[in-house]
């Protein structure tokens, strides 16, 4: 572990001292007798409101590591803690954005249908339900689609209706899993700077898996890296670049040329 | 699904005429026995008699009931059934081989045993219909319910849904198209089993009316009465068509 | 292990029966036992009536599902390669199809009287409708280069129909065959339990009418195994020889 891991974010306000989630020791194998586990010795401290990209190559385990903070996967070895309190089950404040979108959307109801999924099961009555979930689409620029059903729409509006879905269970963290992957560039750059602006105005803490380095380093004010048999992570690295970031200007920062660099090198290593 | 321009239905049209007016033109002139392909005019003169004074409609109205009732409880029961099996792999695992193996047993095969446990009349029309219908709605419900897309319940479980609204909201919406399809099945071999038991248990009904004119030579009771259960068998389909557009019509939207 | 777990559930089953049986608790005249029914199946195989039924129900059957299907590919393959065909006669042909094949019990009886050709003609008009609607779409989906090639060699009706149409379509109209088979053998046996003293499900009727409690389980028991093996059967074909016929996608 690495300094730089346990060191202070300066780039970030913090209201309290104490990080939002936690992992210590974390290691998951298919078994016991797995030669090489899927994750090895997993430790990572992340702060409330941070925005922590992940990157790695495919099997270096990054989406079975996004499935335990979730709490879909229970971890063989070690820890894992939200706001202090051990991740044993899935959880509402924990919301998780899956990159098959069209898996995870309800085809049955219309897209305002599936955000008022979220508000479901709370003590508040249809009505209500319909306005808070109008409310929530008017400000990702989705009114116009409330009464669509999410087959007639193109990829990267069904990713923004589930993308709201997760909004609306109000959660302290969002999880999402290379969200963007199956979308074309400039759908892809327009929701990274939607997601950025949603994370700092509702002060989301966010886990962000890529495949795309460029995408974590935009992103991120932390990137991890990470190598794969067994899934470790490498490299953490504090991304000090200006926010509100945007496509051209920060892209051509020479910082985010040399962080480029640095990790680039860093995945490219023979593991 | 073929899309039909005016002139096609124009040409079909006129091609039905055209097989009738034949019909009509070689059974008058006795080119074939009237006895056995009585000319058309004569059926629907029949059935216009059955319908207006009336004798039409017991026959009717019995068979309809009779399926409707074994209908609806194979078909509750049926959902209910395949929602507890499909969504359990243990049940599944002891179920599945037994099911597969009863899946195609002729659903008529069981009436003489019907008959011995319930006698000719109407509880045991209605254990047959019901006995044969539940079998397809049983199939597709459990795999409704089965191939439910594992990712939904991670969503479910995110939003810490509770078990009755997962049911609801989730489950059974998911295994919906299923079970349309295996409702679709279902409901003609209750019609085909309601007519069956007619003829078999003498019941009142549009089977039984049909045994009846062919024992009495009565041949354009008969056709006509062959008609109406054609009728009979394409409304009710209909009737399923438009509830399942109803329900399932998101499907149609998906890319 | 999988036989285990497979035969759990009816063995518990068939043991209940047996033990309410014996105890009275359910209506022997009605119900019978598995012990009394299983050795009357034992008796009608060992006499060879249950071999006589079954061969009478499947040579019906088999006729039945054959005319059906030389009907139904020769109306597929005329509707499916003639558009215009099919949107003028089509439409008289969906009319008959809604019509319950047990309808026309009493029409094929006017018709043939009691016997074999009644059961024929009733299980052919059942199972012609999946052959020629499976037909009708395989010959439809059959890629227009492949009517190029024939057009190209100069091939006669009869030669494009052999060597192009229906190796091409197999695959397929096999399917609907799959599905005739199934509904034939209902057919048959629900045509021998109304009318025709004929087959396994005459065994059936008469064992009811004749008391013969036993019988009619026996039978019942036959019947269900000889539908799994013919299912089983057709499944096989399809496994071994039309393997060849599938081509890959284009």
């Amino acid at each position: 572990m690495t300094d730089q891991q346990n060191a202070p974010l300066q780039a970030l306000e913090r209201a309290t001292g104490r990080p939002a989630l936690v992992l210590r020791h974390v290691s998951l194998a298919y078994d016991a007798s797995a030669a090489i586990p899927i994750l090895k010795d997993i430790n990572l401290s992340v702060a409330a409101g941070e925005f922590l990209s992940i990157v790695g190559p495919s099997g270096c385990g990054k989406t079975s590591l996004l499935r335990m903070i979730a709490g879909h996967v229970a971890p063989s070895a070690g820890d894992i803690e939200f706001e202090g309190r051990k991740v044993i089950k899935p959880a509402r404040n924990r919301a998780i954005v899956f990159q098959d979108y069209n898996r995870a959307l309800l085809p049955w109801r219309t897209v305002s249908g599936n955000v008022e999924l979220a508000f479901e099961g709370l003590a508040i009555t249809k009505a209500d339900r319909r306005e808070k979930a109008h409310a929530l689409l008017a400000t990702m620029g989705l009114a116009h689609a409330a009464q669509q059903y999410p087959g007639a729409l193109s990829g990267g509006m069904q990713q923004r209706v589930q993308i709201a879905r997760c909004l609306a269970q109000e959660p302290k963290m969002l999880l999402m899993d290379e969200p963007f992957g199956a979308l074309d560039a400039m759908t892809r750059q327009g929701l990274q700077d939607e997601v950025s602006r949603l994370a700092s105005e509702k002060k989301l803490t966010v886990i962000f898996i890529t495949h795309d380095l460029e995408e974590a380093i935009y992103l991120g004010d932390r990137v991890a890296s990470m190598t794969a048999r067994p899934g470790e992570i490498a490299d953490l690295v504090n991304i000090d670049l200006a926010r509100p970031r945007n496509q051209l200007g920060t892209r051509e920062d020479p910082r985010f040329l040399a962080y480029r660099h640095r990790l680039f090198n860093q995945l490219e290593r023979p593991v | 699904m073929t899309r039909y321009s005016i002139s096609d239905r124009v040409g079909a049209l006129a091609f039905a005429i055209g097989i009738l007016a034949a019909w009509q033109f070689l059974a008058s002139f006795e080119f074939i026995s009237p006895l056995f392909f009585p000319p058309p005019s004569r059926s629907l003169l029949a059935l216009w008699d059955m319908i207006v004074n009336g004798q039409i409609w017991l026959p009717l109205t019995s068979t309809i009931r009779r399926m409707i009732f074994g209908w609806l409880a194979a078909s509750v029961c049926g959902v209910l059934l395949g929602a507890i099996i499909g969504s359990s792999p243990r049940l599944r695992l002891y179920l599945e081989p037994t099911l597969e193996f009863l899946r195609p047993l002729p659903a008529s095969a069981i009436i003489p045993a019907a008959i011995l446990l319930l006698g000719l009349g109407p509880s045991m029309a209605i254990s047959v219909i019901a006995f044969g219908s539940i079998w397809p709605v049983l199939l597709a419900s459990v795999y409704g319910f089965k191939t439910r897309d594992p990712r939904l319940t991670e969503v479910a479980q995110s939003l810490e849904m509770s078990w009755v609204r997962f049911q609801l909201e989730i489950a059974l919406p998911a295994a919906m198209p299923s079970i349309f399809a295996g409702l679709r099945v279902s409901l003609s071999i209750s019609l085909i089993l309601a007519v069956v038991v007619e003829m078999q248990s003498g019941q009142q009904g549009l089977g039984q009316n049909i045994l009846l004119a062919q024992r009495n030579y009565r041949s354009a009771e008969l056709y006509a009465g062959i008609f109406m259960l054609g009728m009979l068998g394409l409304t009710l389909n209909s009737l399923l068509s438009t509830a399942e557009r109803r329900i399932i019509g998101w499907k149609r939207n998906a890319h | 292990m999988i036989f285990v777990r497979a035969l759990a559930v009816p063995i518990a089953f068939f043991t209940l029966w047996e033990i309410s049986g014996r105890l009275g608790l359910i209506p022997q005249e009605a119900l019978s036992r598995p012990s009394l029914f299983l050795y009357a199946l034992y008796y009608a195989l060992a006499d060879g009536s249950a071999f006589t039924a079954a061969a009478q129900t499947l040579l019906t059957t088999f006729s039945g599902l054959a005319v059906a299907t030389v009907a139904g590919i020769f109306l597929g393959v005329l509707l499916g390669s003639r558009p215009i065909l099919q949107r003028v006669v089509g439409p008289s042909l969906e009319t008959l199809r809604p019509i319950p094949s047990v309808a026309l019990i009493p029409l094929a009886l006017l018709l043939f009287g009691f016997g074999i050709r009644l059961e024929i003609a009733v299980i052919a008009f059942a199972c012609v409708w999946p052959v020629m609607i499976v037909t009708i779409d395989a010959v439809k989906g059959i890629h227009p280069r492949f009517f190029q090639v024939a057009d190209g060699l100069e091939l006669s009706h009869a030669q494009r129909l052999r060597k192009i149409i229906l190796p091409a379509a197999i695959g397929q109209i096999w399917v609907g065959v799959r599905v005739a088979t199934g509904i034939a053998l209902i057919v048959a046996v629900t045509v021998e339990i109304v009318v025709n003293p004929n087959g396994l499900g005459y065994a059936m009727i008469y064992a009811q009418q004749m008391f013969q409690v036993d019988l009619v389980y026996a039978y019942l028991i036959w019947t269900c195994l000889i539908g799994w093996a013919l299912n089983w059967l057709t499944g096989q074909v399809d496994r071994r020889w039309l393997a060849k016929y599938q081509m890959s996608s284009t």
